[in-house]
């Protein structure tokens, strides 16, 4: 499966934020999204995710006879930087209710204590409301649904970053592992995670989207290369040419 | 101290003025006239705040009239008017002014006021926190006073009966502002020995503050309405020149207290609601109201048998109602005993103190169009709506599973139920009190019209329950967070009111009251339908997060 944006373009007011960003991503690889503050890496993924209306473009999947077919909600998964959960449940309440909705949906599921065993919260927090679970934990209940739901397209913005370290690594394990049947692409700030977690690295700047082909560049290079080409408006300006 | 009020009212204006801009972009059709870049432009900034500043100007004078014309004046108007034998209105305006200005003193009091301004001086800006607040309040103090003073002196002019003398016109004014520093004062005071202020929402203050309030009230007014008259003149005036000394008193320790602040910054943390603390976001008090007293608090897990039968939507809301209950539930029956009780008394005043009953019974019907006024306000529609949003939808829209038709739809079905039903607690006792009444004022010959009491308040009632829900699946007016509601909402919400109040105030509906019934009960049923199939339809695409 291959996941296509073409040429999406958005603006608010008379800022033009994604001039036409266009790329197709691979199922098997996770892909790091850089870009600097305010380059629209957010409203890429809002406009993925339909929670915006784009002015233009379209995302399809193709798969590998090359039929292509249209986006819909239940193959996009997005976790947000902030973890949002519905305050007044329990941890196994929010499990349960899920479950019972998605019932069908999900392949051999478990039951909720099972789910919650497998990213460590402790038995005592289960029948806590959500609203008094730290910004961790939340982080990882918001993490454990999505990976439950199993989208074909996972979207993570900023992760990892309010995470402690042993579940930083446990998170980073997780998402290697089921990365072969999944097209996974995470926005993030931090090179090391770019260049330590993820297969390819892509750019948003003054718009569009461009791959960092690493060819033979040592880490120290590359890393070099990354942050010339954010810095570099001229570069961008005539792929935006070539657009136009 | 100049410095830092010109500072923070210019912060203020540029707030307000901001504020009005983005309100006017949410308009449909100003958005197109109004960029994006509208907050640069100074010739649009320096028109809005020429606004802003009449609004300023005017906020000297308009709060005062409306004040004291609907307090006062008023009353003393309808008590003295073919009085027999004649009534002066002075000594009463005297001793409702008296007693009002206590009560305002904790009430309209700004020293300590939560503000976005005051957050963003003193704790984004690091504003001197005295300097802030003091010079902020001196200004509020001279606008009070310059305010009181001219509108006192217009209605002294202009209401013939009151002739308060030119030297009460000079005193009243500085009384009240001299009640407002004391007040100013005992807070502060106040503070320090319980680290909070003096106020409803402080633990075991709440029923003190509203038993003060109540005694302030009947002493304000039950004086010129049962004896038509106030304390006399010479002793309220002692007393305001006592105030006016005691004010200038407490000022000087005001101008050196140093808690300004510790005080402001729990002002600020409780105006927050808890889990906005991290955004920093400080919610006005309509996102408040929506996240009303937040979660009930009890173990969770003493719920699992509770609901152990629930399954699915079901369950999600039934969990919803429980953890809210406080503000679902309770409310709805608590209005619902006081209805059932006003009821059974107007029913026994009815049967037993005599002439009542023939009086009423000739107009019970009529009181039908009042009642979908009556309706309008005790249903929980809106408040229960934001519940939703901001304690559940908020949150749980941020998942793809949540936004599937068959979910929105499931869950509003059974949130549909749910209002349904708590809306009719209240609704109940109305419908069942009324034909009751009318009953026991001696009833009629036709049984059909206790019946279509009955049906037409139940079908006001369902009706309010299906309009709230399905205008909030259809408009979703909410943003996360910001208080802003929708255009269209507003505009809907607004007719709803206009229509209600309409159907109160028109006479012909109200001599024909059966025939307003009648057309009551087919209007719900068909804009029940209508409405539900048009949720059924469109809430998949409209029931989104604004972002």
């Amino acid at each position: 499966m291959r996941l296509t944006a073409e040429d999406i373009r958005m603006s608010f007011d008379k800022k033009e934020v994604l001039k036409g960003a266009s790329f197709t991503f691979e199922q098997g690889k996770i892909y790091a999204l850089l870009g600097r503050n305010g380059a629209g890496k957010t409203t890429f993924f809002n406009c993925l995710n339909e929670d915006l209306k784009m002015d233009s473009g379209s995302f399809f999947l193709l798969d590998d006879n090359g039929q292509s077919r249209s986006i819909t909600p239940d193959d996009v998964g997005y976790v947000l930087s902030t973890p949002v959960v519905p305050e007044f449940l329990t941890a196994r309440e929010l499990l349960k209710f899920f479950l019972e909705i998605n019932e069908g949906k999900i392949e051999h599921p478990l039951s909720p204590d099972r789910y919650l065993d497998s990213v460590q919260i402790d038995p005592d927090d289960r029948s806590k409301l959500l609203r008094d679970f730290s910004h961790g934990m939340k982080n990882k209940m918001q993490m454990l649904l999505n990976l439950i739901a199993d989208p074909l397209v996972l979207l993570l913005d900023e992760p990892l970053t309010s995470l402690d370290v042993v579940a930083q690594d446990e998170m980073k394990t997780l998402l290697k592992s089921r990365k072969a049947e999944h097209i996974t692409i995470l926005s993030t700030h931090i090179m090391e995670l770019a260049l330590d977690m993820c297969d390819e690295i892509v750019i948003l700047h003054n718009g569009v989207l461009s791959l960092m082909d690493r060819g033979q560049l040592g880490s120290e290079e590359y890393k070099a290369s990354i942050i010339a080409a954010l810095k570099d408006d001229r570069a961008a300006g005539d792929a935006e040419a070539q657009h136009d | 101290m100049i410095d830092a009020f010109l500072i923070s009212f210019r912060l203020r204006i540029e707030c307000r003025v901001n504020g009005t801009l983005r309100v006017l972009r949410h308009v449909p059709l100003l958005k197109r006239l109004l960029p994006g870049d509208v907050y640069a432009k100074s010739w649009i900034k320096v028109i809005v705040m020429v606004f802003a500043g009449f609004g300023e100007l005017f906020s000297f004078f308009f709060g005062k009239i409306i004040y004291l014309g609907l307090m006062i004046a008023l009353p003393c108007i309808l008590l003295t008017k073919d009085a027999v034998p004649a009534r002066p209105a002075g000594p009463m305006a005297l001793n409702i002014f008296f007693f009002l200005t206590l009560i305002g003193a904790f009430l309209r009091n700004t020293l300590f006021d939560p503000s976005d301004e005051m957050s963003y001086a003193v704790f984004l800006m690091r504003m001197d926190a005295r300097k802030y607040a003091l010079s902020n309040y001196i200004y509020f103090l001279i606008k009070t006073l310059l305010g009181f003073i001219i509108v006192i002196g217009l209605f002294n002019a202009l209401i013939p009966g009151l002739s308060l003398s030119p030297l009460l016109v000079l005193l009243l004014p500085l009384y009240n502002a001299g009640a407002k520093i004391c007040a100013s004062a005992f807070q502060i005071w106040f503070f320090r020995r319980r680290g909070a202020l003096f106020s409803g929402d402080t633990e075991g203050m709440g029923k003190l503050m509203l038993a003060i309030i109540l005694l302030l009230l009947l002493a304000a007014y039950v004086p010129a309405i049962a004896f038509g008259r106030g304390i006399p003149a010479s002793f309220a005036a002692a007393f305001c020149v006592v105030f006016v000394l005691g004010g200038a008193a407490c000022m000087v320790f005001l101008l050196h207290a140093g808690d300004y602040r510790r005080i402001l910054k729990s002002v600020e943390l409780k105006n927050r609601p808890s889990g906005e603390a991290e955004k920093g976001a400080v919610l006005n008090k309509a996102v408040k109201e929506g996240m009303l007293q937040k979660i009930s608090e009890d173990a969770p897990s003493s719920d699992a048998e509770r609901f152990a039968g629930k399954r699915g939507f079901a369950y999600f809301n039934a969990l919803f109602v429980r953890r809210h209950r406080k503000l679902l539930t309770r409310a709805a029956s608590r209005l619902a005993v006081i209805l059932a009780v006003l009821m059974v008394l107007a029913a026994a005043a009815c049967r037993f103190v005599p002439g009542v009953g023939a009086e009423i019974n000739g107009r019970i019907l009529g009181f039908l169009p009042i009642f979908l006024f009556v309706l309008y306000f005790i249903n929980r529609g809106e408040t229960i709506t934001q519940a939703m949003f901001f304690n559940c939808d908020s949150s749980m829209m941020n998942y793809n599973f949540y936004r599937r038709p068959d979910v929105i739809l499931g869950i509003f079905t059974e949130r549909l139920k749910t209002l349904v039903k708590i809306n009719l607690m209240p609704s109940g006792a109305v419908a069942i009190g009324l034909p009751l009444i009318y009953f026991a004022s001696g009833g009629t010959e036709r049984p059909a019209e206790y019946l279509i009491m009955f049906v037409t308040v139940i079908a006001m009632s369902v009706f309010f329950s299906v309009h709230y829900l399905a205008m909030y699946y259809l408009l979703q007016p909410y943003t996360e967070g910001l208080a802003q509601k929708g255009v269209a909402y507003r505009i809907v919400m607004t007719l709803t009111y206009a229509v209600c109040y309409a159907c109160m105030q028109i006479k012909a509906l109200r001599e024909n009251a059966l025939l307003f019934g009648i057309i009551v009960c087919v209007f719900a049923v068909v804009y029940a339908a209508v409405a539900l199939a048009l949720t059924y339809k469109l809430a998949p695409k409209t029931f989104r997060l604004r972002r």
